[in-house]
């Protein structure tokens, strides 16, 4: 009977310790992973969740690609063969689209990065706490100030989301732009100097250049003549966060810091920016750029995917390109009619389609910009040296497009670029001031800033040439005059950087019409309509994008 | 583990248990591209030009049970059985681990009594109750967590090299994850009648599930498109008869027929969201299912899941028909066209129903427009035997659902693309003066101007009931009796999918592209069809 006891026992406790260990492994934390605790705790850490930052920002939702295939063509400045952005391509943008779907998740992953760095860094005490708010304020800032422009009222967080937040209402403008500004000021303390950091990551100047922008774009919306019909300015008052008393002038103050103090400067020639290979990265022009390499499998930057013609020699031979996004005809048009130096007169679009309307540019006289920009005419096939006839040479067709041809890559693999994407330069900046100067003193103090630009765009490594002349009393007489043309020569000098979209838009619904018409024209010259081109109709509503839909039927405090 | 036998009418069966189950995943990953050479496949991936760094990743699920049975016989014709398990399940964080599951049931086999042990009619008599509530945790593990790991891309320095690594969160932490539960009451009967020459089970059941386990969508701006959680609760309530009759069961001569036929009622009855207004809907509670695709066509979701209503309606424009002429064109409050996308219909495009009367056909005019759920699914087949011969066959079929046919949004559009589309979608397309009556738009639809083809409406949504003679099957057993070395030979003929009925135009009605996923029913994208056999078979045994 004893024995049968200690038996009883032995079991029960045997029993009890095996139930003990079992339960014990319901305790089950994933082992190759990290905690943000983990991650926030050592200043290692802290640099891999800022790379986390950069990698959501420039990440294929963002500005790798989705950006591009949706606003590129939505700028109405370029054609897309994409099928399934359809709807942007008829400058229609429905709020299905999957370009735009996918954007807004990859905007608000980069936010919530962001604000997990900016949760969990402030007051850590670690030694590199001010580099990594600094550029997670500044990022912030950039990342809202793409959405307010291109969204107009969005969700505001400032904050990672948790579970019981992961709906939130529409903020106003005003609000946005508070944050935006607050943010900027913030990072031009925070962010170190030339020098003291990872080589290619934004200094504090980029803070003040970008602020430059923020005030320019407010600006110029409230002072369009023709405006949306349920445009809702903001005004100086509304900035809490820093005292304005007007927006032009603050602009100036900001863009000047940077032209003065900066330490940027222009590359010798235009060419310099656009070269094959490692030496056009961060360039002494560069004010920020996102940083793609040899990353791996995984495709980030589709740039030369997206735009390079198939088969085209400035890539390597062989390798999958579609070019699949094209500047529309005007825009090669215009630039040649502008500064060219070829004769004509008289006309608003150059001729297409026949052999005698190949376009030939004697590099003495035509802007050299249009050379680094544009493919056109014809080009040879890597493969089998064939020619392929493109815009103006040919005029009807898939093909009858000119290409851009700044993103040039010898290396490439079709899946990795070395070409960083340049969010700004500082030839922007300077024509930013010079768009500012107009605005406050007339154009007699504003050609300085132009002519550096196209001073710089005449030097080519063999000489200088004619265009694009220097502007002055004589060919820009007046604050009007410049004003239009100041926005057309950043499309010269920006083509294919990501800025039409927006600069198409912020000087209100009178401009944006004013392109739309012209482009309409052009649409109606080369008779083109329906054959891969479109008359663009009822733009109003493509000042700002369609909040996508999963959004509106997820978000209990978004109907629209 | 206890037995009992109380005196001649009691037993008793008793079972405590105790379950341990661990799984250990490790997972290694690793890819490349870009290879100078290609002749060695798969096995030649250390000759990638670019890689992608080996990823590793682990997991250890684990589930502890306990559980108690007990069984009670009283006289050989009651029985009562009683179960409780406790379950803890490591996907979920401490203090939701456990579930508790009990369940109840009862039989009763009345024909053992004395009132009908001598029945002539009733042969076999069961009757069966219960009550049981089940939990489920097949999630993916660590949802109640927020893991940060790598991208598997590296970041570039600003010499192009990818030597900087990023580190993001992996999904958005649910610490509130739990079982989901569901409870449910059934009874049925068995029955044989005339010396079980007809045999049937009626049987009735009511399940509830609540706090459903989905990787359900969320404002993406959150940062994150879903997130698994205990969303809403569901019924589901239905009825299921059997027959089987032997007709004529002697030496020569074996006649059967059988057939079943159930009928599933499900709704959702909580969501457990705010209310908020969807298209023509109104302010209902509501969420909507997953995009069909992610391509060009059918970019949305297909299905909606409303708060007292069946799972997965579905949701889009209504259309009546083609817009025929100026007067149908005109016919609308403003005797102005009606809009789509700020562009005006014409004759010869799809006639949009305006459920506000706006004017505009937007995302305020779509609704219900179909409801993928069957009213009944039943199957019934035959087998007979005469001598050396024997012949069965099986229909089966669904009736009174509805297929998203997502196919006809590429392909019912004569668009003027080089892409295939149905004959008829050009040869009975509208056209004023030839083909007036055309039930197709016009030729060019979506080329120029007002472009709606990609808009899911009811003119893809099909009714998906069919019949189907899913099986056929003739055997001859040869006399071999006189053959010393053999001992049997079959020959068999049998077909599968001989002869289909059905109103459904694509491929096959029996079809459901997405049927991993729950939050898209009842599509049909593409589908690989049932194919139809024919096997002649010859069976020798020696």
């Amino acid at each position: 009977m004893k024995i049968y006891n200690i038996k009883t026992v032995l079991f029960t406790i045997l029993l009890s310790l095996i139930i003990y260990g079992c339960e014990n492994q319901l305790e089950d934390t994933p082992q190759n992973q990290f905690t943000e605790v983990q991650v926030f705790s050592t200043e290692e850490g802290v640099e891999t969740a800022v790379n986390g930052m950069y990698a959501q920002l420039q990440g294929y939702d963002y500005y790798g690609a989705r950006m591009r295939l949706l606003l590129w063509p939505h700028s109405g400045k370029y054609q897309s063969k994409q099928g399934a952005n359809n709807d942007a391509n008829r400058l229609d943008a429905v709020n299905t689209n999957i370009n735009l779907d996918r954007l807004w998740l990859g905007m608000y992953q980069t936010l919530n990065q962001i604000n997990l760095v900016i949760k969990n860094v402030k007051g850590n005490g670690l030694k590199n706490e001010k580099s990594s708010l600094g550029q997670a304020y500044f990022l912030r800032a950039v990342v809202y100030f793409d959405m307010v422009r291109m969204f107009g009222e969005v969700p505001l967080r400032t904050e990672p989301a948790t579970k019981q937040t992961t709906n939130l209402a529409k903020s106003t403008r005003e609000e946005i732009y508070n944050l935006i500004i607050s943010d900027l000021k913030l990072a031009a303390d925070l962010l170190p100097n030339r020098g003291e950091y990872i080589n290619g990551r934004p200094i504090k100047y980029a803070a003040n250049a970008y602020l430059g922008k923020v005030y320019v774009t407010i600006a110029g919306e409230n002072s369009a003549t023709v405006k949306a019909s349920n445009f809702d300015p903001v005004t100086e008052s509304e900035i809490t966060v820093a005292t304005i008393t007007n927006f032009w002038e603050e602009a100036k103050k900001e863009l000047n810091t940077v032209i003065t103090q900066g330490g940027y400067k222009l590359t010798t020639t235009y060419a310099d920016l656009w070269a094959e290979g490692v030496g056009s990265r961060n360039t002494e022009e560069s004010i920020f750029e996102l940083q793609y390499g040899i990353t791996g499998v995984v495709r980030t930057n589709d740039i030369i995917r997206d735009v390079v013609p198939a088969n085209h020699p400035i890539v390597a031979t062989g390798t999958r390109t579609f070019g699949r996004i094209r500047p529309n005809k005007e825009m090669f048009s215009d630039h040649i009619i502008q500064y060219s130096g070829l004769n004509f007169s008289g006309q608003s679009f150059i001729p297409a389609g026949k052999g005698s309307n190949i376009i030939t540019l004697d590099p003495a006289v035509a802007d050299p910009r249009i050379d680094e920009t544009f493919i056109y005419n014809a080009y040879n096939r890597s493969t089998n040296g064939k020619a392929v006839n493109i815009f103006p040479r040919l005029n009807k067709g898939n093909n009858a497009y000119p290409h851009l041809k700044k993103y040039k890559d010898l290396s490439y693999d079709g899946t990795n670029t070395i070409n960083n994407h340049i969010m700004m330069r500082f030839a922007d900046v300077l024509l930013l001031m010079a768009e500012v100067e107009n605005e406050i003193n007339g154009p007699a103090t504003a050609y300085p800033y132009v002519n550096r630009v196209l001073s710089r765009a005449r030097t080519t490594a063999t000489g200088t040439s004619v265009q694009p002349a220097d502007w002055s009393a004589t060919n820009i007489p007046d604050k009007d005059t410049f004003r239009e043309r100041i926005l057309k020569e950043r499309e010269y000098e920006l083509n294919g950087e990501g800025h039409e979209w927006f600069d198409m838009r912020r000087r209100g619904l009178g401009r944006f019409q004013e392109q739309v018409n012209h482009h309409n024209a052009a649409v109606v010259f080369y008779k083109s309509n329906g054959n891969r081109d479109f008359i663009f109709e009822n733009i109003e509503s493509e000042i700002y994008l369609p909040i996508p839909l999963s959004e509106i039927t997820t978000n209990t405090f978004i109907n629209e | 583990m206890y037995k009992k036998k109380f005196g001649k009418n009691h037993r008793i069966n008793a079972t405590a248990g105790f379950l341990f189950d661990k799984t250990t995943i490790e997972r290694t990953r690793y890819s490349g591209s870009d290879f100078s050479d290609k002749s060695l496949r798969a096995n030649g991936i250390s000759f990638a030009g670019n890689n992608t760094p080996l990823i590793i990743d682990s997991e250890a699920p684990a589930i502890v049970s306990y559980i108690g049975r007990v069984n009670y016989t009283l006289m050989n014709k009651y029985i009562f059985t009683g179960t409780i398990r406790a379950d803890g399940s490591s996907r979920f964080a401490k203090g939701n681990r456990w579930g508790y599951f009990p369940a109840f049931s009862f039989a009763w086999k009345a024909s053992e009594e004395s009132f009908l042990e001598n029945s002539k009619i009733i042969s076999d008599l069961k009757v069966r109750a219960g009550y049981g509530e089940v939990g489920n945790q097949n999630i993916p593990n660590y949802q109640f967590l927020t893991p940060f790991d790598r991208t598997e891309a590296s970041l570039s320095d600003a010499d192009g090299n990818g030597s900087l690594i990023p580190v993001v969160p992996q999904n958005l932490a649910n610490p509130d994850l739990k079982w989901e539960t569901a409870f449910q009451y059934n009874a049925g009967i068995d029955f044989g009648l005339f010396d079980n020459k007809i045999t049937g089970t009626l049987d009735t059941y009511y399940k509830s599930s609540s706090d459903l386990l989905l990787n359900f969508p969320i404002s993406a701006s959150s940062g994150f498109a879903t997130i698994f959680a205990n969303v809403g609760d569901i019924e589901n309530k239905g009825i299921e008869l059997s027959l089987s009759a032997d007709i004529i069961n002697n030496d020569d001569l074996k006649f059967n027929i059988y057939g079943n036929i159930s009928h599933n009622r499900n709704k959702i009855t909580k969501i457990g969201t705010p209310t908020g207004n969807v298209g023509a809907l109104g302010n209902i509670v509501s969420y909507f299912g997953n995009n069909v695709s992610g391509g060009t066509h059918f970019k949305q979701p297909a299905n909606i899941f409303i708060e007292g209503e069946q799972v997965g309606l579905f949701y889009g424009y209504q259309t009546q028909g083609i817009i025929k002429d100026n007067a149908q064109l005109t016919n609308t409050p403003s005797g102005n066209p009606l809009q789509y996308g700020g562009t005006d219909l014409q004759v010869g495009d799809v006639n949009f129903v305006d459920q506000n009367g706006d004017g505009n056909i937007d995302e305020n005019d779509k609704t219900i427009i179909g409801n993928p759920n069957p009213d009944f699914v039943y199957s019934f087949g035959s087998s007979l035997e005469y001598k050396n011969f024997s012949l069965s066959f099986l229909f089966n079929g669904v009736y009174g659902n509805d297929i998203a046919n997502s196919n006809l949004l590429e392909l019912g559009y004569a668009n003027n693309t080089s892409r295939n589309i149905i004959k008829n979608a050009y040869h009975n397309a509208f056209d004023a003066s030839n083909n007036p009556n055309g039930t197709y738009p016009l030729v060019g639809v979506g080329g120029v101007g007002v472009d709606y083809t990609r808009e899911f409406n009811d003119r893809v949504v099909e009714n998906g009931s069919f019949l189907r003679l899913s099986f056929v099957a003739f055997d001859y057993k040869v006399p071999v009796d006189n053959i010393s070395y053999i001992d049997q030979l079959k020959l068999t003929i049998s077909g599968q999918n001989l002869w289909l009925l059905t109103d459904y135009s694509g491929f096959d009605p029996e079809v459901n592209s997405f049927a991993f996923d729950p939050l898209r029913i009842g599509i049909d994208s593409g589908s690989f069809p049932n194919q139809r056999t024919i096997t002649v078979g010859l069976n020798v045994a020696f």
